[in-house]
């Protein structure tokens, strides 16, 4: 699947895809004529599975499959520093002062590199009984959410005291947002076809959305793979992806936390996306695994009571028509995310068991005559048989 | 005289005989004792723990108010929430136990209890689960007050430490669950395992070492080995007890 990656800071416009080993970066540079640059980073012979700027933009972290972690400076493309991790990482961050990227793998750890000394050894933050399917650094904490339906906030760098536990959702966590407008608030998204917006100050549940319902008796939830949220606007526009569904379903997030749903502002793909994003301008990006059109823009235009999302053309974009060419996108095709994998397998063990209970109390009454055994309270060991003593001679 | 002696001694006898009626017998509950607690086992537990009913596993107490404080990590066949059941007659107290027919035992055994000796032992109760994944689910921040870890499974093999209950990212959730003051218990007759629950707890700055002597005056001292199942078997064979405490204290990151 192609991972979307958008320069988080508004002086450049600078779009980072990564579909299978290649890395693709657009950039249109300033200067005396605008000019749209596509250039290739190499990392490793492993299929990229995640990355992520810096709250900058000045650095861009890329983790691949075969334990490579490397980083470069955008200024100049330049790398920083390559180096080894002990386990496959499913998300990096970099912290707010940038002199350290977190990286969350798939043994449930997170571990912390430093960005300038390659040679220094990391250090482990924190650890989950379970796969660390996202993270996202807000307000001082490291936010981390995992297969077991778990959303913990812990304090950083002393992340072995955690912040809060957030509960409710009913299945494997799959993606983690912040928005900037509300600089406390986290939405995460999850397999039970809902998202919920979590204040991390006042350490309560905001709201719960629910986007996708059982549909037949049989069949899973689908789950909510995807979660854009505009930057600049107020409300907040929700971008929602959905396991299998080409149509991505848009929401409007209030201060309250409360979000409301607005159909008329969905948009319907030709099929289902790879991964969405907005940019720092609020244009939607979209990849998606169609040969003709493997990237798309839409513009955003949020008025009151009525939202719209307008799709771009190349001549609209010189980013977008440098990089919608299949060439570039046809190394994602393959390595899809298996949300199924995160489901769990439920298997009743208590239910035989109860069956041969029933069945062993039932057939068997209490027995006088066999051996028992007595609880501990009296101390002593009591006898195998119940028996009268022999009458004291009076 | 002698008809008050056999009286005496046929109520005695039926006394012992009815209690023996309705306590479960182990032998029918015995289970391996090891158990691969990172696997998908078929658990029932609620979404968070404002969700949580506790009343069917404390069906005799009588307070309005369910806040468990003390917490038996793999209670075994529930010998230490006995004991300490009488101690402490206003504190909820909870053992969790992941083996099916073991957690059924304890549960079949406080019943038994409850239903022959009300209104005693109304304050124990036993869960089925993994406590290792889900203590979140059922408590809040600073709900605990003693935590107790008797003879944990000690998973020998290098590639199985990550079994073990006791490891770097779970004393971080052991930390949150119990308030400041709260009390951790771990026993073991495996000297490596008490080396690395040690090891564990130390390196956590959320926690300090508690010498044997401070907790002199402690009425549950007494009770961690000669109450459970495990402490009484090693005390058979001839065993050495480790035995390590601990405090949870205020982080002291925030001290400077």
């Amino acid at each position: 699947m192609a991972l979307l990656c958008l320069q988080p800071s508004p002086s450049r416009d600078c779009i980072v895809v990564a579909c299978g080993e290649t890395v693709t970066v657009a950039e249109t540079t300033s200067g005396p004529e605008l000019s749209t640059v596509c250039r290739h980073l190499s990392i490793s012979r492993s299929p990229v599975v995640c990355l992520g700027f810096s709250p900058s933009g000045q650095l861009l972290a890329v983790c691949a499959d075969d334990k490579a972690l490397k980083i470069w400076r955008t200024q100049d493309w330049e790398p920083v520093g390559q180096r080894v991790i002990p386990k496959r990482a499913t998300a990096v961050q970099f912290t707010h002062d940038e002199q350290y990227v977190l990286v969350a793998d798939k043994t449930g750890e997170v571990a912390r590199y430093s960005t300038a000394d390659v040679s220094a050894p990391g250090s482990v933050l924190l650890g989950h009984s379970s796969i660390i399917v996202d993270m996202v650094l807000c307000k001082g904490l490291v936010i981390t959410c995992d297969r077991d339906e778990k959303v913990r906030a812990s304090n950083y760098p002393n992340c072995y005291n955690i912040n809060r536990f957030y509960l409710g959702h009913t299945d494997f966590i799959s993606v983690l947002r912040c928005p900037k407008q509300f600089s406390a608030m986290v939405l995460s998204g999850s397999g039970d076809g809902s998202f919920k917006v979590w204040d991390v100050e006042q350490r309560r549940l905001l709201h719960t959305e629910v986007c996708a319902v059982e549909e037949g008796e049989e069949e899973d939830v689908k789950a909510v793979t995807q979660l854009a949220l505009s930057h600049t606007t107020i409300p907040v526009m929700v971008v929602v992806a959905l396991e299998e569904s080409p149509e991505l379903l848009t929401y409007l997030l209030y201060e309250s936390g409360h979000t409301t749903p607005c159909p008329e502002a969905n948009i319907i793909l030709s099929q289902p996306p790879w991964s969405c994003a907005f940019d720092w301008s609020d244009r939607l990006w979209v990849t998606l695994p169609c040969e003709t059109h493997p990237l798309e823009c839409y513009a955003l235009s949020v008025n009151v009571g009525q939202c719209q999302f307008t799709k771009l053309f190349h001549e609209d974009s010189p980013v977008l028509g440098a990089l919608c060419k299949w060439d570039i996108f046809k190394g994602a095709v393959g390595n899809e995310m298996d949300w199924n994998s995160l489901r769990k397998q439920a298997f009743d063990n208590v239910e035989m068991y109860m069956a041969q209970k029933d069945e062993r109390m039932g057939k068997k009454g209490p027995s006088p005559g066999g051996a028992l055994e007595q609880v501990e309270e009296d101390g002593a060991k009591p006898p195998k048989i119940v028996k009268l003593d022999p009458l004291p001679e009076s | 005289r002698l008809i008050v002696e056999i009286t005496r001694q046929i109520r005695r006898k039926l006394a012992v005989y009815l209690m023996m009626m309705a306590l479960p017998q182990k032998k029918y509950y015995r289970q391996r004792a090891h158990s691969n607690p990172l696997a998908d086992h078929s658990f029932e537990y609620p979404a968070s723990p404002t969700e949580m009913l506790w009343k069917p596993i404390f069906p005799a107490w009588n307070n309005e108010r369910y806040c468990v404080e003390f917490l038996d990590i793999g209670c075994g066949y529930g010998g230490l929430l006995v004991s300490m059941s009488p101690l402490f007659p206003d504190t909820l107290m909870l053992g969790m136990e992941i083996r099916v027919k073991v957690s059924d035992y304890v549960k079949d055994r406080i019943e038994a209890l409850q239903k022959t000796r009300s209104p005693l032992y109304s304050n124990i109760g036993v869960l089925r689960t993994n406590a290792m994944k889900y203590l979140p689910n059922y408590f809040e921040k600073g709900q605990l007050k003693k935590l107790f870890f008797l003879f944990p499974d000690p998973h020998f093999k290098r590639t199985k430490h990550k079994w073990r209950v006791v490891n770097s990212a779970l004393v971080a959730e052991y930390a949150y669950f119990l308030s400041p003051g709260g009390m951790v218990y771990t026993v073991t007759d495996v000297h490596a395992l008490h080396e690395w629950m040690v090891q564990h707890f130390k390196l956590c700055p959320l926690f300090e070492a508690v010498s044997e002597d401070e907790l002199s005056g402690d009425p549950v001292l007494p009770l961690l080995e000669k109450s459970s199942e495990e402490g009484q078997k090693v005390a058979r064979s001839g065993g050495t007890i480790h035995r390590a405490f601990f405090r949870r204290v205020e982080d002291s990151f925030y001290v400077k």
